[in-house]
Formats: C-alpha cells, structure tokens, sequence
C-alpha cells in the first residue's frame, strides 16, 4: 500500500471514530430547596 | 429572572457542539413549569469562579443566542429529566470555561418546577429575580444538568495522527 493511502485510511478511520454523540452529566441530586429551573 | 453557570472545561472533557440541556426535576414542587420570553446564551468564561456582574462573566465577543422562545413548558415527574433543545447549537472549543445564562422575563406563578442542585463548593452560580439587574446573588450551589451533543477531537489528536503517518512512510 502506498504512502498516501495508508495515511488517508488512518486519517479517515480515526475521524469516523471521533465525532461521538456524548452526554454529559454536570453535578448530582444534592438540594431541592426551593431551587425551581431556577425560581418562578 | 436570570441564571447564569459555569461549567468548567475538565467537566466538558474537550471540545463539543452541543445540541441540548436538560435538568432533572426533583421530588417536590409541581410536574410542570411555563416561563415566558425566554433566552438562553452560552459563551466562555476565563475564570472558575463567577463575579456578581453577568456581562463581566463572558469572555469578550463569545455571548451566543443559542435558544429563543415567547413560551417554554416544561413538564416532568419525580426524579424524570426535561430536555430543551437549542434552536442553534452551540460550538464550545473545549479550551476554557463553558458559561450558560438563562433568561426569562415572567413565568406562571400557579407552578413550582423544582430541580436538583449540587453544592460545588466555590461561587459557580449568579442568580437575579429581576431580568434587568445587571448583578445577581453569588451562590457556591448550582443546577445538575446534563449537556448533550456530539464530542469532537482536538488538536493533539490530529496531531498524533500526523506523526502517525509520517513515520509510516519512512
């Protein structure tokens, strides 16, 4: 296998790996304390 | 009312265009909550802690209308999560702090949507009543969300792949 292809392949498979739909979870169920979305 | 949190990058993980917030309601308070005029921004914020001054807050030039609504309903039971979807989604560059700013001009006083909050030990939230108070109440506790969207990779990652393939050539 030539040069190029080789890198086009590495290049091509990484990126299909690399833009991922994530969810992140920021914080935990600590208080609800009067806390509404924030307050009404 | 006007919200505003910072999410530091280490919690982000790298950089992200993201597509939707959500809270998780907690066990009390109503299934149900409708606010009116409402604004969501993001942007990048330089520092890990938040100053009483909202505009302060921003990194210069990277406030973003990312959400826009005359009505927003949430509706969730104990414990579910509620979801909003940005009309444009957001790309953070994974290199500084994320800011998010909730705004909204009234809501329905008849409801209470009540949603988890964690205590993150340092002032990591702003909160004002009224919408055009330029500062707000320090506060170290702020909302649980979740961000989702889709995880991109950075730099160094193409970088790797760079020297990769040139060592591969030779």
């Amino acid at each position: 296998m030539k040069r190029g292809m080789m890198g086009l392949l590495l290049i091509s498979s990484v990126v299909t790996g690399a833009a991922s739909a994530a969810t992140l979870t920021i914080g935990g169920e600590e208080y609800s304390s009067g806390e509404p979305l924030c307050v009404s | 009312m006007h919200y505003q949190v910072v999410v530091l990058d280490s919690e982000m993980g790298g950089a992200m265009e993201i597509s939707s917030l959500a809270w998780q309601r907690a066990l009390s308070g109503s299934d149900q909550g409708h606010y009116f005029n409402v604004d969501i921004y993001m942007g990048l914020c330089a520092g890990d802690q938040l100053g009483g001054t909202f505009e302060d807050n921003w990194v210069p030039g990277t406030k973003t209308l990312v959400f826009s609504a005359d009505a927003l309903d949430l509706t969730a039971g104990p414990n579910e999560w509620v979801s909003v979807a940005l009309d444009t989604p957001y790309w953070f560059n994974g290199q500084q702090n994320l800011l998010i700013d909730l705004q909204w001009a009234s809501a329905n006083p008849s409801y209470s949507f009540y949603t988890w909050h964690w205590d993150t030990g340092v002032v990591r939230s702003v909160k004002a009543t009224s919408l055009g108070s330029p500062s707000g109440i320090l506060s170290t506790q702020m909302s649980e969300m979740t961000i989702s969207g889709v995880l991109v990779l950075d730099q160094a990652t193409f970088g790797a792949v760079k020297a990769v393939f040139t060592g591969a050539g030779r």
